[in-house]
């Protein structure tokens, strides 16, 4: 009888467990997005709760030199530029400063006509061939059609970056995920087997004796 | 309580290592035929608890059973740490195998001393035993969050303000561990005498 409240425990202690296991447990992790021209980062612990006051550094992961670094906000979010060009991988290094550090790689994406590229400098349209250069007229036509193409690009750029924020942030936060049920029960039949595994052994030497 | 890759020096993991080397090697001498199931009980115990959280502090904290863990096992503590971190790192991504060392001395050495100072109040019945387990589990975190922060301090920050920001986390859970350890320990005193070793 004794022995069945203690089992029924037991079992209640495992459910309890396996229902609380959405949160990761200690640990922080940082995830980061770009946003109308800045990478915004946003630092977690484990369970949701906001990173603030840890250190973000800024690392080109090609040369392994430091860009910038600086301290989060108390959501856990640190946001930054886009580094000049010639910097594809970022290396975000985290450091909570109890020990826990993490890295988030980040690769920039310079598409054409992109909110970083510095205004004055002429980006080549795409459909200029169709246009027959003939009378001066008609190349100030094209140059106008030029500008507004590049600037519709621009328009179109930054609205659809603006609404792809929630999704990319989404995206970016469930690139890493908890402890699964079967991760759980794994590593229980791994301690299961090496309790097996140092029973036999023992047999074995009882035998010898 | 997991220290993450990356952050110590080479000195201090080796420190590590070494202390784990020599306490897993002790403990798994202790480990008799009887002893096999309740070795094995507690590791994976311990390997689950750290799944449970505490909302509570500055951080998020989940429980770690050291002082438990210690108080029942000795020096037997160190194997099931190791086996439960090793399994920790591989399933759950927590530590790194290159700080296994330190993370184990955290978490077994305080445990280890616990089980020398609270194991014989836990031998009667009564108040001195709820007392000595309720210490066992708050002196565990307390001793772990001080060796945490000297590892820490030799590498990052200085001492102080590395102890502060451990310790200040790790308050909360000093107190629930107590508690805890407490109940379990009085409640297998009570219904399975024999798997704490000592008399009803």
């Amino acid at each position: 009888m004794k022995r069945q409240t203690f089992l029924q425990i037991i079992f209640a202690a495992l459910l309890l467990t396996t229902l609380t296991t959405p949160s990761f447990a200690h640990k922080v992790r940082i995830f980061a997005w770009e946003e109308g021209g800045n990478i915004v980062t946003e630092s977690k612990f484990s369970g949701g709760r906001a990173a603030n006051n840890a250190t973000v550094s800024v690392i080109d992961a090609d040369t392994g030199r430091e860009l910038l670094s600086g301290t989060t906000d108390p959501e856990g979010m640190f946001s930054f530029p886009l580094p000049s060009s010639g910097v594809k991988n970022l290396d975000i290094i985290v450091n909570g400063g109890d020990g826990h550090k993490n890295h988030w790689q980040y690769v920039i994406e310079y598409s054409g006509g992109s909110v970083a590229s510095p205004p004055g400098i002429a980006v080549q349209p795409e459909n200029k061939q169709p246009y027959p250069e003939k009378t001066v007229d008609k190349v100030t036509d094209d140059t106008l059609a030029t500008v507004t193409m590049e600037e519709l690009n621009h328009l179109l750029e930054t609205t659809i970056d603006k609404k792809l924020v929630p999704i990319r942030r989404t995206l970016a936060e469930n690139a890493e995920k908890g402890p699964t049920l079967q991760d759980i029960l794994g590593g229980i039949g791994y301690i299961i087997g090496l309790a097996g595994i140092a029973a036999y052994v023992q047999s074995l030497n009882k035998k010898k004796e | 309580m997991h220290i993450s890759e990356g952050v110590l020096s080479p000195p201090v993991l080796l420190v590590g290592v070494a202390v784990t080397v020599i306490g897993t090697a002790v403990g798994l001498k202790k480990i008799d035929y009887d002893r096999i199931m309740t070795v094995s009980l507690l590791t994976a115990t311990f390997f689950v608890a750290s799944l449970i959280h505490v909302p509570l502090g500055p951080g998020n904290i989940h429980l770690v059973l050291g002082g438990l863990m210690g108080i029942v096992l000795g020096w037997s503590c160190f194997p099931a740490i190791l086996v439960a971190l090793i399994l920790q790192t591989l399933f759950f991504n927590y530590g790194g195998l290159v700080v296994l060392g330190v993370n184990t001395t955290i978490m077994a050495f305080p445990a280890l001393i616990c089980y020398y100072l609270f194991r014989p109040w836990l031998r009667n019945n009564g108040l001195k035993r709820k007392i000595g387990a309720f210490a066992a589990g708050f002196l565990a975190i307390l001793l772990s969050s001080l060796i945490m922060a000297v590892a820490l301090s030799s590498t990052d920050k200085g001492f102080i303000q590395a102890a502060q920001l451990v310790i200040a986390a790790h308050v909360p859970l000093m107190i629930i561990e107590g508690l805890i350890t407490m109940f379990t320990v009085s409640f297998l005193a009570k219904v399975l005498p024999e798997f704490l070793n000592i008399g009803k």
